[in-house]
């Protein structure tokens, strides 16, 4: 039976014990997590693949083959009122961790609609899901290849 | 170059670049749906350029604006006009050196300084590269005019051209191998583009998303004769590679001059965006 | 390149009213993803990438973006609005680690 005295004995030291290695701490606390698109989908939407609506009123403009995967453009752009979505999410198979990002809209957008470019750490399905207001999950997805461009 | 010369370089050509492949699929739309999106990085370089430009005071307390106007307004045009010959510097001087000697001569820096030139010389360079990409700015929509009245400027065209075509190095490559007789080949998925007939140069300095920085076409070509060993000098032995030619050397300003002179008629269009 | 956190964002200069136009920026920022390692020493390089974008018209959030270092390198964002009124587009944005910046833009509606 440990001693008050000595539990407290052990967390002072391990208060500071902390508090001289936050930087090694802090980053493998940050360390990223590899996770498979099931668990991206449930920990995102609470969702699995079968859960997901395939949808043809969503649009994902991408390139079919990428000379280079640290740059690929995507445009998600979706026929339905945007005040019927809560989000987008944008999700990248086969990357270490599938979450891409979330786009949370507001009526004053006036569309669906969402521009950037993304990282493929190789040729992967691009993910586009709509999470409408009433529950359901639209989504769509576009094959991107990704090979390697020229020399230097 | 004669004829025989060139069906033996482009056999040879053809030979050491086992991977190439003839240009009939269809040029993968990448960087085009990456145009497409408007907006790209290299905005933001002559952004941080402009910047840089009306805001960086030299030791002497001098900005860039202070002899060329603010945003840079008397440099307009000056860059379609570049390389040309300088009598401050008795140089022909491409963008790069000019703005290393107008920093040295003019706001003051150290030209000896080798933190300021380690910072200033290298890839992505501090100053150098968002200066370059903002003034290079300063001409789009403007015709490439490169002239060649000074005789510096006849004398290192010639070497430029001949500089092209030669074949140097451990791969015995030339520019001209990949960019003239092979031109419209690929070499995995990059088209290899011909910069004297396609006047490449209207689009650079380039943010180049390969690599994710911008790039000047000094940069540029002193990457490629590294990447090809097509300069020989001082070969690094604990790298086992060979260095790149000194930053601002002839070697590299004749071969700008070759390649700039050809885009003459071009219009400008900087920042461009390349792999 | 030099600074991190710089932003420069793009409106159409001419909008009409009720006109569903397009906001563009660009952020200069490494997004590492704590995935890469230094050549030199081959420690993992930190994860360091913006992880919130907020977009205020008038004061009113408009959008919200949950980004990730799967985002590229400088990167690129492009959302729409609807023009009601004149006014000023603010965009807050930040890092994981702790980098915070805004940049204001003014939105003419006739």
């Amino acid at each position: 039976m440990i001693s008050r005295r000595e539990l407290l004995k052990f967390a002072a030291v391990g208060t500071i014990a902390l508090t001289l290695v936050p930087g090694t701490l802090g980053e493998a606390l940050a360390a990223p997590k590899d996770m498979s698109l099931e668990e991206a989908l449930k920990e995102h939407l609470g969702a699995t693949l079968s859960d997901l609506k395939e949808s043809d009123l969503i649009h994902i403009k991408a390139p079919t083959i990428a000379e280079s995967g640290a740059n690929v453009p995507v445009q998600i752009s979706a026929n339905v009122p945007v005040d019927q979505v809560e989000a987008l999410y944008i999700f990248a198979d086969a990357n270490f961790n599938p979450w891409v990002t979330t786009v949370e809209f507001s009526p004053l957008n006036g569309e669906v609609f969402f521009a950037t470019r993304i990282k493929l750490a190789k040729t992967s399905k691009v993910r586009a899901v709509l999470k409408m207001k009433d529950g359901t999950l639209l989504a769509a997805a576009k094959e991107v290849k990704v090979t390697v461009g020229g020399c230097g | 170059m004669g004829k025989r010369k060139l069906l033996l370089s482009a056999l040879t050509g053809g030979v050491i670049l086992g991977a190439v492949a003839t240009a009939q699929e269809q040029v993968p739309s990448h960087l085009q749906e990456l145009l497409e999106l408007g907006m790209h990085p290299g905005h933001a370089y002559v952004d941080e350029g402009r910047e840089t430009f009306n805001t960086l005071k030299g030791p002497n307390g001098k900005t860039c604006a202070s002899c060329h106007g603010e945003d840079g307004a008397k440099l307009e045009g000056a860059y379609a006009k570049m390389p040309r010959y300088y009598t401050d510097i008795d140089r022909v001087a491409d963008l790069d050196l000019r703005i290393l000697s107008c920093m040295t001569k003019y706001m003051g820096f150290d030209p000896k300084d080798k933190k300021f030139r380690k910072e200033f010389d290298k890839w992505n360079g501090r100053y150098r590269v968002p200066l370059a990409t903002f003034v290079a700015s300063l001409s789009n929509g403007m015709e490439i005019n490169v002239k060649l009245d000074d005789p510096q400027e006849k004398e290192l065209y010639k070497k430029g051209e001949e500089l092209w075509f030669m074949r140097v190095g451990a791969r015995d490559f030339s520019c001209g191998i990949c960019h003239t007789v092979l031109t419209g080949k690929r070499i995995r998925l990059q088209g290899l583009p011909d910069p004297v007939k396609a006047k490449v140069y209207t689009h650079w300095p380039a943010y180049r998303f390969g690599s994710d920085k911008m790039w000047t076409m000094e940069d540029r070509v002193r990457s490629c004769f590294k990447a090809y060993f097509l300069y020989e000098k001082k070969w690094d032995e604990k790298k086992d590679w060979v260095k790149k030619p000194p930053p601002y050397s002839d070697w590299v300003i004749a071969l700008e001059l070759y390649m700039k002179y050809a885009a003459n008629g071009g219009v400008v269009e900087v920042p461009g965006l390349l792999r | 390149m030099a600074r991190i956190g710089r932003a420069i964002v793009r409106v159409p200069k001419r909008i009409s009213k009720g006109q569903v136009f397009k906001i563009q920026m660009v952020i200069t920022h490494p997004m590492e993803t704590g995935r890469r390692k230094d050549k030199k020493t081959g420690q993992p390089i930190p994860a360091h990438y913006i992880d919130l974008v907020e977009f205020f018209f008038n004061d009113q959030k408009i959008t919200t973006l949950r980004t990730g270092p799967a985002i590229s390198k400088n990167p690129y964002f492009a959302v729409k609005m609807k023009a009601t009124e004149s006014g000023t587009l603010i965009i807050r944005y930040k890092d994981n680690k702790g980098g915070k910046w805004e940049k204001s833009v003014k939105v003419s509606v006739s």
